[in-house]
């Protein structure tokens, strides 16, 4: 089995982007789209059969290799769902509690720090994350310059990443 | 630290700010940049938060009056304030009260649903049978209710990793020696079902059936 640029074999590095595609298949399709996990799967294992093959040589990064096939399988998905009756009920996504109740708690500690920021963090994220404006409408409603709205959201996150790991 | 020069797409790239080939090219980017990928889904995380949880809507916010002083506002219903909202909607509601009398309900039937040939129909559901929740040992095979005549079934099993995929026309699938040996106590897998007609369409599916194999104490 070939490795990739730091040794380690093309299907263990193959399964290590599960996260990244992932992201990218629930950004395109909806984490309510059922089947986001069998198409996630099934990108790992055409990766693999294609590694297996030889079709991958390695002419680009394993990154750009998967991000390719991700694209494509989610252009597939699109067309074949357009064949789908539009009022033809989904399956419904079989929820794990355990899951649940992990994501749900997590949630809910994110929500404590951000109420646990100075009123200037919340307000910048306020403005910025859930109002949606722009850096320098933030800047304008705050009186402050667009650098220091950016200074304020990045040490906003930084406060709540590390309430997160305490 | 080195800032890669793509990190200040991420918001922009998950508040749908971006143009389509901006978009495209961050989405490349980030297959291949873990940085970015690290940070962006703490982001996302944060912002899933905020969005859904509301915890930004507390009472000393509302002195924040969201305006884009003396400039044309670029966003279409700023105009609107709340009340002006429940304007709208009484408004609606009237005309919609008024459209319901006045209209008369004496209109043709609807033409009924009919499949062409490659359309699929999606909702009928295979009950899975076996395994579900946590079991003693590794399951020996997959069980499921049959369907119908003439159906295919395909089978994936999953765990972190995918397993196998396999097709049979029986309503059970025995695990091959090497994909069981492959499963451990304490994980947890999830299996699924589709039935397929002989000419491909997909007819029915299960849910995403879980178990888990208890350890041994």
């Amino acid at each position: 089995m070939d490795t990739d640029k730091n040794g380690i074999p093309l299907d263990e590095a193959i399964l290590g982007y599960r996260d990244v595609i992932s992201f990218r298949v629930r950004r395109a399709l909806g984490s309510s789209t059922p089947d986001w996990e069998d198409i996630v799967d099934e990108i790992l294992m055409q990766a693999i059969e294609k590694v297996k093959s030889g079709a991958f040589r390695g002419d680009s990064s394993v990154g750009t290799f998967l991000y390719t096939i991700t694209s494509r399988r989610i252009i597939d998905h699109i067309r074949m769902k357009t064949k789908v009756l539009r009022h033809a009920p989904e399956p419904a996504p079989f929820p794990d509690p355990h899951d649940e109740a992990e994501t749900r708690e997590r949630a809910q500690h994110i929500a404590r720090a951000v109420e646990r920021l100075k009123p200037k963090f919340r307000d910048v994220l306020y403005l910025y994350y859930y109002k949606e404006l722009s850096r320098e409408e933030v800047a304008r409603e705050l009186n402050i310059s667009p650098r220091r709205v950016s200074e304020r959201v990045n040490y906003a996150i930084k406060l709540i990443k590390k309430s997160l790991r305490a | 630290m080195t800032n890669c020069r793509y990190e200040d797409l991420i918001d922009r790239y998950l508040l749908d700010k971006l143009k389509p080939e901006e978009q495209t090219d961050f989405e490349e980017h980030y297959f291949i940049c873990r940085s970015c990928f690290s940070k962006m889904t703490e982001r996302d995380e944060v912002i899933q938060v905020l969005k859904k949880e509301r915890v930004l809507t507390a009472p000393e916010l509302a002195r924040l009056t969201v305006h884009t002083a003396g400039a044309p506002s670029d966003r279409p219903f700023a105009f609107f304030t709340p009340r002006r909202w429940a304007a709208v909607g009484v408004s609606v509601a009237a005309v919609l009260a008024a459209a319901w009398f006045i209209i008369p309900r004496t209109g043709t039937a609807p033409p009924p649903l009919v499949l062409s040939g490659d359309e699929t129909v999606r909702g009928a559901a295979v009950m899975a049978l076996a395994p579900t929740g946590d079991i003693a040992e590794v399951p020996a095979l997959l069980e499921w209710q049959k369907v119908g005549d003439d159906i295919e079934y395909k089978v994936t099993l999953a765990g972190k990793v995918p397993l196998m995929g396999a097709s049979t026309r029986e309503t059970r699938l025995v695990l091959p020696d090497d994909v069981r040996a492959r499963m451990k106590a304490g994980e947890k897998y999830f299996w699924q079902v589709q039935a397929f007609k002989a000419d491909g369409t997909l007819v029915a599916t299960s849910g995403r059936i879980r178990f888990r194999v208890l350890p041994r104490s």
